[in-house]
């Protein structure tokens, strides 16, 4: 069951009726049972996948938390994730690793045996791995108490609005939530419910609309050069941002409905003043994942090992390893290996930078405005130039986009011709954009934009919400469907 | 009760949101509709019903399938008739279209139900570019049940009944309608015909050249056949459960007591041959799966596919594989005299 599905429609609010109906006892059950439901949708046998994951989790929590010496403890932990990551590469990454084999044992002339399994990935894996992983090792690592009730576990893993395409919850902030009465907040409603509609807006007017002109593109790419290039590339940074955002904004707003808080996924990310400010906005729960598990160990690691912060080692080795995980969390390609260490690339260029301009006495000054600006246009291009490998469908196709970036930039009326219904979808494309930032230059300036409605009459307002409800229909792409951060 | 009264406030005004939403996309939806139609097809079945409706007294046949079912012209037939045809019609939708037929036609003796090639490896709900049309079906008919496995397009159709939503999500995105709203803007044909208007021995009609239809049919059968194909990938078992369909539709309208006469009307002889090429298992399975139903309920068929007096005519074909006015009266004909003859043509 997709988020932009008519089943979708009927299935949440029913669910939310029926929470609010029910003793609080039974709300873990009701909302487990819808997990499982929406998941099961999809292809009701993996959810043995979650099952085992969840039980995994669930187990390894409780052992740890019982076992005290050391050495058990780290034999615990370390099982616990050799089989939440073995799952993990089971699924994502053995079709990979056997095709690799294939190669290398085929150029040595031996015959290689690993069998080929032709597996679905399981949809949401990263995800909910991951939620294992980090609820394992805080329980570990003592930060958090492992979780008795094995329903409410179950339910932190599978919530169905994090379930697919996060935010990756972490367990110290909403395994209490679970644990809480929670009463109907007409507040938390109404403001969950126009989370969600502005984000099927931009899923359905903005990226999927921006969808249709990437894929014309980036499928045949050869067939085109410079200017539309440039422009199918620009386009997908906001049809991925526009997509994944509006996931976060739909996840986000249900749970809030029934009276869930989720973490926040996105702030603004291409306002970004440098390559690890847009980490920093960007998909911030997998980026505060790996920055808790990977950096930060990392380089502890390091500077125990007599290293200090000046060291190029630790400045280099900790962000690329975190960037090639998240390049590697996306998937067996290696195109998303490579924008990976792109990103990776960029932070520590980045940071060498840094320490390059703040040693450096310059003889002039720009004015903050037309500095920040020089640095958020060089970021966003930047980070739309690593977008190449994450879009293109083989590193051939990349390396050709890049080459013909900058090949006959003519601008002409051919350019309207990439979208379906020519200037009319650039003219809706362009104003949704507008419309977007629009709001991104509010909530800048007002962190609650719900605070800045709510300061106008009644019949703004509702004038608002159903110009917002309108124009999704209208100007709303219902045929595309999938989430892209859904494939992950 | 805190929480109950937070609820009751909640649903007044969620009720005040939806009742309003629903008011403005049926003004939209019917602005919409009135300046840039996307689709004819919809008009076209409520125009059937109400003529169905201001003569339920006098019907004597109906014709039921997709839109090669309106090759029967009923003054041939000398009948009281009245075509139910949807264009793209599948045999779950025809099922489903029977069923809606809940109070009896006094005088209702005969139903007519095309067969064409495809009939068998035909399921709307799941192929994107007949979802919206499957959409507009459960709209249009009068069902309270979805067919089987198709329960978020159902739903959808039922919304559309009351809120015209489908006519505010468009494929163009409005922009037919905002030109169509400019004070300079010309009224346009949205369905132009591009053939000819001829006069020949069997009358005055709209037709396809000779070359019109060799590149019509080229087209349209290797559609025809591509989308079969994708259907039947997309719902395994679909010959049979679109066989079941029928076989179910044909033992309800028998239990009223009504003649069936299934048919396959002419088709251009390019649009056979390239239907041959690509999709002679489907042409195979179609004829042994009507030998079938022949068998088992006694039901008439005549299969006029390739009638050598028609297939080769273009003045009787408005494309390659939908007879025009000219051709239905020729089609109508045979078809009469086959039936008074019982013989069962081309089986």
């Amino acid at each position: 069951m997709k988020f932009n599905s008519i089943q979708f429609l009927v299935f949440f609010p029913l669910v939310a009726i029926a929470f609010f109906s029910i003793p609080h006892r039974w709300r873990w059950m009701l909302l487990l049972g819808a997990s499982y439901l929406f998941y099961a949708s999809w292809n009701p046998k993996y959810i043995i996948v979650l099952l085992t994951m969840t039980a995994i989790g669930y187990l390894s929590g409780l052992l740890l938390e019982k076992e005290m010496h050391p050495t058990t403890r780290r034999f615990i932990l370390t099982l616990s994730l050799l089989a939440s990551l073995g799952i993990l590469f089971f699924f994502k990454y053995f079709e990979l690793s056997s095709y690799v084999l294939h190669a290398i044992f085929g150029q040595l002339g031996i015959a290689h045996l690993i069998p080929g399994f032709n597996l679905l990935l399981p949809l949401g894996i990263s995800y909910f791995t991951f939620q294992t992983l980090s609820y394992v090792l805080d329980v570990y690592r003592g930060v958090i108490k492992a979780e008795h009730h094995a329903g409410i576990y179950a339910l932190f893993i599978g919530f169905f609005p994090h379930l697919t395409a996060g935010p990756i919850a972490r367990a110290n902030q909403l395994l209490p939530q679970f644990h809480t009465v929670q009463a109907p907040d007409y507040e938390m409603i109404v403001s969950g419910l126009q989370r969600m509609a502005w984000g099927f807006f931009k899923k359905l007017v903005i990226a999927d609309r921006l969808a249709l002109m990437v894929s014309t593109v980036y499928d045949d790419p050869t067939a085109y050069t410079g200017a539309a290039l440039i422009l199918a590339t620009y386009a997908f940074a906001f049809q991925v941002y526009c997509d994944f955002s509006g996931y976060a904004d739909i996840a986000i707003g249900a749970a809030r409905v029934i009276g869930f808080k989720l973490q926040e996924n996105f702030q603004q990310p291409y306002y970004a003043q440098s390559i690890p400010d847009f980490w920093r906005r960007w998909h911030i729960t997998l980026y505060n994942w790996l920055r808790d598990y990977i950096f930060y160990p990392l380089s502890r690691m390091l500077r125990r090992s007599g290293l200090n912060s000046d060291n190029l080692l630790v400045m280099m080795l900790p962000p690329m390893l975190t960037m090639l995980a998240s390049g590697l969390w996306h998937g067996t390609n290696w195109l998303f290996i490579i924008w990976g260490a792109l990103h990776g690339i960029f932070m520590v260029s980045s940071v060498l930078w840094n320490r390059r301009i703040n040693s450096l006495r310059l003889p002039f000054s720009l004015p903050p405005l037309v500095e920040n600006g020089i640095r958020i246009f060089a970021t966003f291009n930047l980070v739309c130039f690593a977008w190449i490998f994450f879009r293109a469908h083989s590193l051939s196709d990349a390396m050709y986009i890049i080459q013909h970036l900058f090949v006959n930039l003519e601008i002409n009326v051919s350019l309207f011709d990439l979208m379906p219904v020519g200037w009319y979808d650039w003219l809706i494309a362009l104003l949704a954009i507008l419309l977007l930032e629009i709001v991104h230059w509010q909530q800048r300036e007002n962190s609650s934009l719900r605070e800045v409605i709510r300061r106008h009459p009644v019949w703004l307002r509702w004038s608002l919400y159903y110009g917002l409800v309108i124009a999704i229909f209208m100007f709303g792409k219902f045929e595309a469907g999938e989430f892209i951060y859904a494939r992950f | 009760m805190p929480g109950f009264n937070t609820m009751l406030k909640f649903f007044i005004k969620a009720l005040a949101f939806l009742i309003g939403t629903s008011l403005i996309f049926n003004a939209l939806g019917s602005l919409a509709d009135h300046v840039a139609p996307l689709e004819n097809w919809r008009v076209e079945y409520q125009q059937r019903v109400e003529k169905l409706e201001a003569r339920r007294d006098q019907i004597e046949a109906i014709t039921l399938g997709n839109s090669h079912a309106d090759s029967i012209d009923y003054s041939v037939l000398g009948l009281e008739g009245q075509s139910l045809a949807l264009a793209a019609a599948d045999l779950f939708e025809i099922e489903k279209t029977v069923l809606s037929m809940d109070d009896e036609l006094p005088k209702l003796k005969t139903a007519f139900i095309t067969l064409s090639y495809y009939s068998f490896s035909r399921d709307n709900a799941k192929f994107e570019s007949l979802r919206s049309r499957r959409v507009g079906f459960y709209s249009l008919i009068l069902v309270w049940s979805p067919i089987r496995g198709d329960l978020s397009n159902f739903l959808m159709g039922k919304l559309d009944a009351y809120t015209h939503i489908m006519s505010v999500v468009r494929s163009d995105g409005w922009k037919g309608v905002w030109l169509g709203l400019l004070p300079s803007a010309s009224p346009i044909n949205p369905f132009p015909y591009d053939g000819v208007h001829t006069t020949s021995v069997w009358g005055d009609c709209f037709h396809y050249t000779a070359e019109q239809l060799e590149s019509h049919a080229r087209e349209i059968a290797g559609r025809n056949v591509s989308s079969s194909m994708q259907m039947a990938a997309i719902h395994p078992g679909l010959e049979q459960d679109a066989f079941d369909a029928l076989a179910r539709t044909i033992e309800r309208l028998q239990s009223r007591g009504i003649r069936i006469v299934l048919f396959t009307p002419t088709y251009y002889e390019k649009y056979n041959e390239y239907f041959m090429e690509q999709g002679s298992y489907m042409i195979d399975d179609m004829k042994q799966l009507t030998d079938k139903l022949q068998q088992t309920y006694q039901v008439e068929y005549y299969n006029f596919s390739d009638d050598p007096e028609i297939t080769t005519q273009p003045e009787l074909f408005y494309n390659s594989d939908h007879l025009s006015e000219c051709g239905h009266r020729v089609f109508s004909a045979k078809l009469l005299e086959a039936m008074e003859s019982g013989s069962i043509i081309g089986k």
